[in-house]
């Protein structure tokens, strides 16, 4: 374990602690401006969207890839089927990733 | 919420109500295998980057922020510039900021030391979970208890499927793509979130920029993508067409197994 990787991993830690920990660290009489409330309700749907879509329709990170011969389309709808289905986070992820690889296995 | 049995609380635990605490356990419960499956996900990640197994469970046990560990490990292991880790890191962690701002509000009640104690646990999934039920405001006994439930269940379940996906990692080959489940999992947290048209027309924009800015060095695309979809959410609601419903209270609960 070098000095380099130990720093990077602890670096990494401390600022993913103070993200998840600075709101904790207000004191209650302190209050959030409702503005900053109504932009909480939206703020993770829109995280995620923006995490999840380049990772579905860009896999590679620097071109769209709309066509059939892209599995994790087919797959991430299939995901979205299952779950208005049956609600099932485990079962949509599980069904997701045998698309996937079923599809993958087809060639 | 009338009050039951409490659990006293120590130094750094809060008092905590017992029926609480099972409600989270139960909660919680169905999500452990999506997320079991996600934490294997990293681990064999982090590893085919080109950590090793002690490197890997070492990252993981210090930082707990699966897409930032995942973000970065190759950029470690190409010994990118320090500073340039941490930035990467922080921008894909300011969810959490996010996440904490609005768990935060339930456990003003409690000294700093217990606060904190309490954020260091926080994650995509107890958020979804928590605010899914509670909302954001004042809290009490019962929703502590519950908090802790719910990441009793996150935590234990992370580290473990993380280390199995670690020790993993040389016998699933990257050619498989198991990736996807991270963002299968996301997908399942994020879908029970589109309850009016504001969210669906943020969740439009966020998508599309992200594609756009798919290019951006540094994760940036991520962040600008996050804004536009927000500022869309916000825009939408104050203008509202017929129809539309009104800003979500609390979305149901996430998990309807």
């Amino acid at each position: 374990m070098t000095w380099y990787l130990m720093l990077g991993f602890v670096g990494v830690a401390l600022g993913a602690f103070i993200c998840r920990s600075v709101f904790f660290g207000i004191p209650a009489h302190v209050e959030l401006p409702p503005r900053v409330v109504r932009a909480l309700k939206y703020a993770p749907l829109c995280a995620l969207t923006a995490i999840i879509a380049p990772y579905v329709f860009a896999p590679d990170h620097t071109h769209l890839e709309l066509t059939f011969s892209n599995h994790r389309i087919i797959a991430a709808a299939a995901a979205v089927g299952v779950y208005y289905w049956r609600r099932s986070m485990a079962l949509m992820t599980v069904v997701g990733l045998l698309v996937f690889t079923a599809l993958r296995l087809a060639g | 919420m009338a009050p039951g049995r409490i659990r006293p609380g120590g130094f750094l635990v809060p008092p905590m109500d017992i029926d609480g605490f099972r409600d989270g356990l139960r909660t919680m419960a169905p999500a452990a295998v999506a997320l079991g499956v996600w934490g294997v996900v990293t681990g064999v990640a982090m590893v085919n980057s080109g950590l090793t197994v002690w490197q890997g469970v070492l990252f993981n046990l210090l930082a707990f922020a699966g897409s930032a560990q995942v973000a970065t490990s190759p950029m470690l292991v190409s010994s990118t510039p320090l500073p340039v880790v941490w930035v990467a890191a922080a921008l894909v962690n300011i969810r959490f900021l996010i996440f904490s701002a609005a768990t935060s509000r339930s456990f003003t009640h409690l000294p700093r030391r217990q606060r904190l104690f309490a954020a260091y646990f926080n994650g995509d999934v107890p958020y979804a979970m928590f605010s899914g039920r509670f909302g954001i405001g004042a809290g009490d006994d019962y929703q502590v208890g519950f908090y802790f439930g719910i990441t009793v269940i996150n935590y234990t379940t992370w580290h473990v499927f993380c280390t199995v996906g670690i020790l993993l990692g040389n016998l699933a080959p990257a050619s498989w793509g198991l990736e996807l489940a991270a963002a299968l999992c996301l997908l399942a947290v994020m879908l029970p979130m589109l309850v009016n048209r504001p969210a669906v027309l943020g969740m439009v924009v966020a998508g599309v920029v992200s594609l756009a800015a798919v290019r951006l060095p540094l994760k940036l695309g991520l962040l600008v993508a996050m804004g536009a979809g927000l500022a869309t959410c916000l825009l939408a609601e104050t203008w509202p067409g017929p129809g539309t419903d009104p800003p979500p209270e609390t979305p149901e609960t996430m998990v309807h197994e």
